[in-house]
Parts: structure tokens; sequence; C-alpha cells
């Protein structure tokens, strides 16, 4: 989406225009949906936490400064929230990777026509999202938002509220995490 | 890039006879930064040429190349569509009702607060309109005072301020 589409959109928001609000919910829910998913790695808290945060955007959009990307924002909203309800629930157990696995933590596409190859390539997905699953709060968030989602260093940092020194060190630290859990990622690759 | 590569022994291995600038934390930062398409075009033609003479850069580019086709294959999995279509409602409903709580809340302490004045200084109003006025009042201020505490225990076990807090 164009950034002076966003804009308009988020102008029309600030006059409280709900239709406006409700096309800004339509074009971010599964980016906002993906990224608590991130933190919580649970599909029904990663749901109503986006939710929570677009009901705070509406209320706050007042504040909301003109000019100011409004995806990091969001999605700034989002951690706080994800990390006050981590918190709350006391969620600091690992979950078990057959329980991120159930819940559709990820999907590939299919697009290999040799099985055996589909295997393998299927075999290697699986560890970097076991590997993914397994980095701490801060690596996780940002190797999410790099890799499935396709910020840049700067939207990064802005998301995440660290400077782009920090988001470039944590992205370098948590690949190295994966190449050294998933040797024959890089082998294989 | 392995773990093994760092401080001292890696800048020797890696950057040997090369210009002292290009230390290997600059090295580290130009692959990342190469792999993730940030660098300017000068940028990136200064290091192409330097990946010509560094085989510790371009093992380095290669393993971090390789793990991002893979990522790029996959995405986080999409909930059912039936969800999606309910996802908006879901939001407008919550709007709603905080907005329809907040008229409420309004509207009971201002219906409170003039029934207790009616009930002091009008003498005739009915023993059991008086009773209903005292529980509805001592109800609605528990429930208040409830709530009020919930919410401060919240806010204050909650040690991430929101964005639109700040």
């Amino acid at each position: 989406m164009s950034g002076q589409t966003e804009s308009f959109l988020v102008e029309r928001c600030r006059a409280h225009d709900l239709a406006a609000f409700r096309e800004l919910v339509e074009l971010y829910k599964k980016q906002a949906y993906g990224f608590a998913f991130s933190y919580l790695k649970n599909a029904d808290d990663a749901l109503t936490i986006s939710q929570d945060a677009f009901v705070k955007v509406w209320r706050a959009i007042d504040t909301f400064e003109a000019g100011r990307k409004f995806r990091p924002w969001l999605f700034s909203i989002i951690k706080n929230l994800a990390l006050n309800l981590i918190a709350r629930k006391k969620n600091r157990r690992e979950v078990s990777i057959d329980e991120v696995m159930e819940q559709s933590g990820y999907d590939i596409p299919d697009k290999s026509d040799n099985p055996q190859e589909m295997l393998e390539k299927n075999e290697i997905r699986e560890r970097v999202w076991k590997a993914v699953m397994e980095l701490k709060p801060e690596f996780r968030e940002v190797i999410i938002l790099k890799h499935f989602h396709d910020l840049s260093y700067r939207e990064i940092a802005e998301s995440v509220g660290i400077p782009e020194g920090t988001v470039m060190s944590r992205l370098y630290h948590a690949r190295l995490a994966l190449k050294i859990a998933t040797k024959t990622c890089c082998d294989d690759a | 890039m392995s773990s093994s590569l760092r401080g001292k022994k890696v800048s020797r291995l890696c950057c040997k006879g090369v210009d002292r600038s290009m230390t290997l934390e600059y090295h580290e930062q130009d692959v990342m930064r190469y792999v993730d398409r940030e660098m300017d075009a000068p940028g990136r033609m200064n290091f192409e040429r330097h990946l010509e003479s560094c085989e510790s850069c371009r093992t380095a580019l290669e393993e971090m190349t390789a793990l991002k086709e893979v990522t790029d294959t996959m995405k986080i999995a999409e909930l059912p569509e039936a969800v999606w279509e309910k996802y908006w409602t879901s939001i407008y409903n919550k709007v709603e009702r905080s907005v329809a709580w907040f008229f409420f809340i309004i509207g009971s302490i201002i219906v409170s607060g003039y029934s207790i004045y009616r009930m002091i200084v009008d003498p005739g109003i009915d023993s059991i309109l008086r009773l209903g006025i005292v529980l509805t009042v001592i109800g609605a201020a528990i429930l208040f005072l409830s709530v009020l505490r919930e919410k401060m225990a919240v806010n204050r076990k909650d040690r991430y301020i929101s964005e639109v807090d700040r």
C-alpha cells in the first residue's frame, strides 16, 4: 500500500471516520496477527492482542503524529500488549514445539513436484521454524519482522523501539543461532 | 560466519591485507546489509569488489543467503477465512462497548447523585424507593472500586508502557 493512501486513511481516522478505520484494519490485520504471534506463539492470544491493539489505535489516533509511519506505531503497541500479557500469564515456560506446530505456526508453499525434494525442504523449514521459536523474544522479534514481514532495519527499529545498530546486531546473532541450530539448512541449501 | 571466527583471530583471518578501516565488525555489517538489500549502489559495488578477495566474507554471505532462501519460502500460517471475516466485527464490538460503558457510567453517576439528592430533600419518597436507591448506589460504588482496584493492580504490574501512553 502506498504511503499516501496510508496517510489519507490515518487522517480520516483522526476525523473519526469509522469506514477509514475499518479499511486500515483490513489492510494490517494479518500483519498485526503475525507480529503478535511471534511473541505469544498462541493463535488465540495473538488474535486477541492484535484486536486490542487496533482498539487502542482508534482511541489514541488523535495522538498519532502526522507524517509518521503507521505500521511501526501499530507494531510497538502490539509488542507492549503482548509482553504485558506474557508477564501477566507468567508465560515464561517453554512452549513445546508440538503445541506450536499444532497451532499452525507457519505455512509452506507446496511447489515441488519431487516428493523427496519436498520432504527434505520441509524438514529444513521445520528445523528453522523450531530454531526461530526457541530464540529469546528480543531476537525472535527481529527475525520475524525481517524474514517474515520484510521490514527494513529502520522500520524494525521504529517498531521495536531500539536503534538500527541494535537491530543489526540482534539480527546477526539470531541468524548465527539459526545457522548453528540448523546446520543441514546451510549445507543443503 | 562460524562462532569461532570472532575477535582478533577473526580479523586476522578475514581481513588480512585489507584496508585497516575494514574491520571484521564492518564486514559483518556489510554482509548483512548486502543480503538484506540495505546498501546503496556504490556500497554494493565496493562490497562486491571486496568479495573477490575475501573468502571469509564470501562464505558468510553464502551461509546468510542460504538461510534467507529457506525463510523466504515460509510465512506465518494463515487462520481460516471465517476468523478473518469476524475480525472487524470483534474490533467494532469492543470499540462500541467501550463507548457504551462510558455513557452508562456517566449516566449512572448522574442518576445516582440526583437520586440521593432527591432522597435527602424530599421526605415524601417511599421507603421502598429509598431502599432501592441506597442499594443501587452501594452496589455501583462497590463495582466501581473493584474495577478500579483491578485496573490499578494490572497497571502496576504492566512493565511495558503502551506506546500511546508515552
